[in-house]
């Protein structure tokens, strides 16, 4: 039996299909008879997890060229064992990019670009900082629409709406486009949080999201509030509308032109602490390269954490010691800097002033990276509100 | 394979590292962060329906928390990280009264081992795969957005596209090995210069 045959039927299993005793007993046979074996098998499964991860939150990356063959029949295509090839050019591409990760010179390379950023952000505040900040409030969503109705059934995931939820819903302002639902499930609008505790347990039920602080500060909220799905997955998503924020504040690439100085804050409360592999959390930018913020499934006690984002992986992940169960207003500080960026990240602040850097409940570098799109995706029910960007804390901490 | 499941990592032999409750906080966060992506290829392995792996993923990780005081510091996180998995994995097999997958029975210690070998290069492999999606046919596209966004089976990607549920079976596979292939060509062409 060869490899292909072998890989077919992992396959098969992989898709559900019940394995008869010969084939399992082949396929076992053939994973003990070489580590190599395993090896291909695993890396197979891999192939298929990764795919699982980054596919059901959303569509697969751009094509770039057909160097993957595509045939205008797939019947005939299975058949002649032709539905994909691997263009040749790949090997000189690649071949070309090894060169670079020699290590001498990675570590030659990294140290010139740790110089040059010194050197042009030292430049840069020396040119540009010194001139006072554009403020005010440049996209602002409470979530203030009619609840969803009917409302999700209380307590079995799998009844949670797969359509409908945030899905063109275009109010708040700042935004360049309605709210998209890219994922299997949807977000949901809540009003009365009693009525719609998802289970007796539901930390949720005791009142709407709101936040004041010891000294008697009440941020500005309204009730209407987002509740994300439970279980897999929902991810809601939103781009802004890049004229919405100061001219110097975006580049040809998206929002966060070095230099810039982002604020932004939300409301949000999960339906307890429980951590490991849930998440429910708000991301600027991409997978590729951007920011977290939440409940993160990499963070095992499950409190409110952030992280940055690059090719497709949590890096930097930071954690607090704030339960997710627990309502919070959670307001950063994202400072865009030539190279990596820098994130403060304040839980629970006093609103009167503008907190001190000390007092960040987190710190964080984070990936350079532009934006212009706000995701808000979740693998546990969560609560969010009141998302304002803004110039400066006042700005997205208004008081009554 | 009860064997192997009571198999536990033979300890140190040494006094355990003395660590206070944060250094331990922090320290599974750091090990469980770096496990994870093997960890859930282990188990989808094991449970290939994702709602079933992704809910096994997290009890893993409860036991991995409750047991951490068991855990020798000085030793590779993931290989005992796997053997918790093991134990659950045969535990989600009891609760639903099935029995665990015939083929991974003998060989799930061999598919562990391959996952002990593999976590190096995990996260150079998801880089390479985004890569290597970009380069699908359109049709491709389609099969696999059906199958893992729309977490639909191959006979009913079959019904709605009017195909054989085989040729979906066949299609899926085989654009999953030209996926691997493609990782497989990027990676190695790294690792060749590497020399």
């Amino acid at each position: 039996m060869d490899d292909k045959e072998v890989l077919e039927l992992l396959d098969a299993h992989l898709d559900h299909e019940v394995l008869t005793a010969e084939q399992a007993e082949r396929l076992r046979a053939w994973l003990l008879e070489r580590p190599e074996h395993a090896d291909q098998a695993f890396r197979r499964i891999v192939v298929h997890g990764f795919l699982r991860e980054g596919l059901q939150y959303a569509a697969l990356p751009a094509p770039v060229g057909g160097e993957l063959r595509d045939e205008p029949n797939l019947e005939s295509q299975l058949l002649r064992g032709e539905l994909i090839t691997i263009g040749v050019g790949d090997r000189a591409d690649f071949d070309k990019q090894r060169r670079w990760l020699s290590l001498p010179w990675l570590f030659v390379v990294s140290i010139a670009i740790c110089l040059c950023g010194a050197a042009s952000w030292l430049e840069f505040n020396a040119m540009f900082v010194p001139s006072a900040p554009a403020g005010g409030l440049w996209a602002y969503e409470g979530f203030d629409y009619p609840p969803t109705s009917p409302p999700a059934p209380l307590g079995d995931g799998n009844k949670w709406p797969t359509s409908g939820g945030m899905q063109g819903l275009a109010g708040g302002s700042g935004w360049a486009e309605p709210w998209q639902e890219t994922a299997a499930k949807v977000s949901i609008l809540i009003a009365d949080v009693q009525a719609n505790a998802w289970r007796a347990s539901d930390m949720r039920k005791f009142g709407p999201l709101g936040y004041s602080d010891a000294q008697g500060h009440v941020l500005k909220s309204m009730g209407i509030q987002l509740r994300t799905a439970a279980g897999p997955t929902s991810a809601t998503s939103r781009k802004l509308d890049v004229s919405a924020f100061p001219s110097n504040f975006a580049d040809e690439h998206g929002l966060g032109r070095d230099g810039a100085v982002l604020w932004m804050s939300f409301l949000a409360q999960s339906f307890d602490g429980r951590g490991l592999g849930n998440f429910s959390y708000v991301q600027l930018g991409t997978d590729s390269a951007g920011f977290r913020v939440g409940k993160l499934a990499a963070v095992p006690s499950g409190n409110w954490s952030a992280c940055g984002t690059l090719d497709g992986a949590e890096v930097n992940v930071r954690w607090s010691d704030t339960p997710s169960g627990q309502p919070v207003l959670i307001v950063t500080r994202i400072t865009f800097r030539p190279g990596d960026e820098e994130a403060d990240i304040w839980i629970n602040p006093r609103l009167e002033v503008e907190p001190v850097t000390n007092a960040a409940t987190l710190h964080i570098s984070l990936p350079d990276f532009r934006w212009n799109q706000v995701s808000i995706r979740s693998r546990y029910t969560t609560d969010f509100d009141e998302i304002r960007f803004g110039g400066s804390f006042r700005d997205v901490t208004p008081v009554h | 394979m009860e064997d192997n499941l009571n198999a536990v990592p033979v300890p140190a032999g040494e006094a355990p590292l003395a660590l206070s409750q944060p250094q331990i906080r922090e320290l599974l966060a750091r090990n469980w962060i770096k496990a994870q992506p093997s960890l859930k290829a282990f188990i989808i392995a094991s449970t290939p329906q994702f709602s079933d792996a992704e809910d096994l993923l997290q009890e893993v990780a409860a036991e991995v928390a409750l047991r951490f005081d068991d855990y020798d510091p000085s030793r590779p996180f993931l290989p005992w990280a796997l053997w918790v998995a093991k134990i659950k994995i045969a535990d989600f097999y009891r609760l639903k009264q099935r029995r665990q997958v015939v083929f991974l029975e003998e060989s799930i210690d061999a598919l562990a081992a391959a996952c002990v070998r593999a976590q190096e290069t995990l996260t150079e492999e998801r880089r390479a795969l985004d890569r290597c999606l970009a380069k699908l046919t359109e049709r491709s596209r389609k099969l696999l957005h059906m199958r893992y966004f729309e977490d639909l089976p191959p006979q009913q990607i079959g019904i709605i596209l009017g195909m054989a549920s085989q040729s979906v079976r066949v299609s899926l596979s085989r654009i999953r090995t030209a996926l691997s292939e493609c990782v497989l060509h990027v990676i190695g062409s790294t690792t060749v210069s590497d020399g």
